[in-house]
């Protein structure tokens, strides 16, 4: 026998709640990182939850984890990210950094903002790549699923990335 | 870089960005637009759907003839290494005090494209002083110092700067306070072509006397005399662009000076802003400092004074609070924030540069420190901090140059010297840089590394140092205009 409607919608409300706690803050510092910007952050997530709320309806059965909400918010960050321009972007994400980081006196942590903030120099695309492996700490598997390439690729690309940052960091010291 | 690193500064710096009210995403994800609504809108008629499409289409045409009229001002975006510095200040005729006035460059790390590139922001003092005793003799009778002046072509037109024919126009101008008016002193040859302030040197924006028809008639035909010991004016630059050559030109000039006193001045940086739409403008901001006293403190005001472009609200909210800097005492060294911007991208954070000068008779040293600190005001450097590019120039204590005994090695090499040094121990040969060879030291200490270039220009000492030998290299060969590609 199936569930009312109102059983499915509570049902429903209670796996959105839960997604939005558990992956809500995630993705909304991921679409930050992403698009530096924070109405456009909070835009991307409430849109990612409006389609979670909407497949949800669509299709009951089907096991809608982490992993789809953040497939969909890289996606809606690279649009809303190409809608902008990159180079907006970039004086964007320049200038959220002054506001957002807080004065730092140890030398440990000045060193983490500066490899923040050459990771944030990274185009879009080697940014997506380095939040999903590093920040969401997804398996590379995973992460390749998302950026639609394989795992070979994937970890060579990692690397490549790495090297370049590693290059710019040292001219930077 | 190890993937851990990466991890733990995205983690560090994400992790504590606020996150806005949870319960808004929950209340709009399921809000009017819900599964029922989403399929009767499924449903809509056709008509329904092509009267929205047109609508749209218009209102993203009205939308966008609406968009040029807006500019929306994101933040500035400094431009290659044209940071320029205005001593436009004020004259201070009433003053009579043994001082004049030390020019200083400032080599630093500005970047641009994302991409650090060395620059040199100069700061050259102005006020009133006597002035300098030269070096060597003065001219024919002794009782003359040569001076010249020169008018920039950007500042007077040159039927005004044709007006100037005389000493008493000159000094009424200088008491004007004209920016374009530009006077040093000079002692024997500035550049190997001869002693004439050439047109080339400055670009063209700029007339000699001897260009404008007002030949003096003291010991060089291209200069102007001007009695030893008036207390007047030292030297006032314009804001308009000044190469590297014409700063070092001018810090020779002013090598031997002693500064006692906090003076005005003022900074100009040129910056590329850049609107979300339209062209991106070219702007010019003027950072004033003017000096603090009160009780027993010495300081500086500091405030944005100048911006075409980015008078924005929020731009003049701050400047509603001019930022105070105390000086330490005693007065032996003084460090002068250098106010940037607060979204100064360099390194993607803020960037703090002090200076230091060093009042030692003779010569000058400063000194730029980063920090990734945000300043708290008022500001005292802490002692502990230590620069990471420093330039002295003048009357150094240490070992003069001494004649090439060996051919110079290579970069290439000396680098591989220093990498097999031990500890303590300096490294230290004559290298090749381009065409000129340097003296360079480098010795790994405990706390890391020390590089120093050392070099002569135009018969001064110059001692470049830094714990990066890049950071050195690569002032070094600004400050000399060498082309070099790999440092």
């Amino acid at each position: 026998m199936g569930m009312t409607n109102d059983a499915w919608r509570q049902d429903n409300e209670t796996k959105l709640r839960q997604m939005v706690e558990q992956m809500g803050p995630r993705l909304y510092r991921f679409a930050w990182a992403m698009l530096t910007n924070k109405e456009a952050a909070d835009d991307v997530v409430q849109e990612c939850f409006v389609r979670y709320w909407r497949q949800l309806d669509k299709e009951p059965g089907r096991n809608l984890g982490p992993g789809w909400l953040l497939r969909v918010t890289a996606r809606l960050c690279l649009d809303e990210g190409r809608r902008w321009g990159r180079r907006q972007e970039t004086l964007e994400r320049l200038s959220s950094l002054g506001r957002t980081n807080a004065p730092c006196d140890d030398p440990a942590v000045g060193a983490d903002q500066e490899i923040f903030s050459l990771v944030m120099q990274l185009k879009p695309k080697d940014r997506l790549t380095m939040l999903l492996v590093y920040y969401q700490d997804l398996p590379l598997a995973e992460a390749a699923s998302i950026l639609g390439t394989t795992e070979t690729f994937l970890k060579t690309k990692l690397s490549r990335i790495r090297k370049r940052l590693k290059k710019e960091w040292e001219r930077g010291q | 870089m190890k993937p851990e690193d990466i991890q733990q500064a995205l983690h560090r710096n994400l992790d504590r960005i606020p996150v806005p009210d949870r319960e808004s995403w929950m209340a709009r994800a399921m809000g009017p637009a819900d599964s029922r609504q989403r399929g009767r809108w499924n449903n809509r008629p056709r008509w329904v759907g092509l009267a929205l499409t047109s609508a749209a289409v218009v209102g993203g045409l009205w939308l966008g003839s609406q968009s040029h009229s807006q500019t929306h001002i994101m933040g500035p975006r400094f431009i290659g290494t044209a940071s320029v510095v205005n001593l436009a200040m004020p004259y201070l005729t009433q003053h009579n005090v043994d001082a004049i006035h030390v020019p200083t460059f400032l080599p630093f790390t500005v970047a641009t494209s994302l991409k650090p590139r060395p620059a040199m922001v100069p700061i050259v003092r102005a006020g009133t002083g006597t002035l300098p005793k030269l070096l060597s003799s003065p001219s024919l009778d002794g009782r003359h110092a040569i001076y010249w002046i020169a008018i920039s072509s950007q500042g007077a037109s040159l039927p005004l700067a044709e007006q100037i024919s005389n000493q008493s126009t000159i000094a009424r101008l200088i008491a004007e306070q004209k920016p374009w008016v530009v006077m040093v002193a000079s002692h024997g040859k500035l550049f190997d072509g001869g002693t004439n302030l050439k047109q080339g040197l400055f670009r063209g924006r700029y007339w000699t006397a001897a260009d404008l028809g007002w030949i003096n008639q003291v010991s060089n035909a291209q200069a102007i005399s001007w009695a030893q010991g008036t207390v007047t004016y030292t030297i006032v630059v314009t804001d308009q662009s000044v190469t590297s050559d014409e700063l070092v030109w001018l810090a020779r000039t002013m090598a031997s000076t002693t500064l006692h006193r906090p003076e005005a001045f003022a900074l100009v940086y040129r910056s590329l802003v850049e609107p979300r739409h339209g062209k991106a403008q070219l702007d010019t901001w003027v950072v004033s400092a003017t000096p603090y006293h009160a009780e027993d403190k010495m300081g500086y005001h500091t405030h944005l004074s100048e911006s075409h472009v980015l008078l924005t609200p929020d731009m003049l909210k701050r400047d509603h609070h001019p930022l105070l800097v105390v000086l330490p005492k005693p007065k032996i060294t003084a460090r002068i924030p250098v106010l940037l911007p607060d979204d100064w991208p360099i390194f993607g954070s803020r960037f703090y540069a002090g200076v230091s000068y060093q009042f030692n008779p003779g010569g000058y040293h400063v000194s730029w420190f980063k920090t990734m600190a945000t300043v708290s005001l008022p500001y005292n450097a802490p002692p502990s901090a230590e620069p990471f590019l420093t330039v002295t120039a003048g009357d150094l204590v240490t070992t003069m140059l001494a004649p090439t005994t060996h051919p110079a090695i290579s970069l290439a090499s000396y680098r591989d010297l220093v990498q097999s040094s031990t500890l303590n121990t300096p490294i230290a040969d004559w290298v090749q840089l381009g065409s000129k060879t340097l003296w360079i030291s480098t010795q790994l200490l405990a706390t890391g590394p020390v590089a120093t270039v050392e070099f002569s220009y135009q018969g001064s000492l110059y001692q470049v140092a830094s714990p990066s030998l890049w950071h050195a290299l690569s002032a070094t060969a600004q400050m000399l205009r060498l082309d070099v590609k790999n440092l």
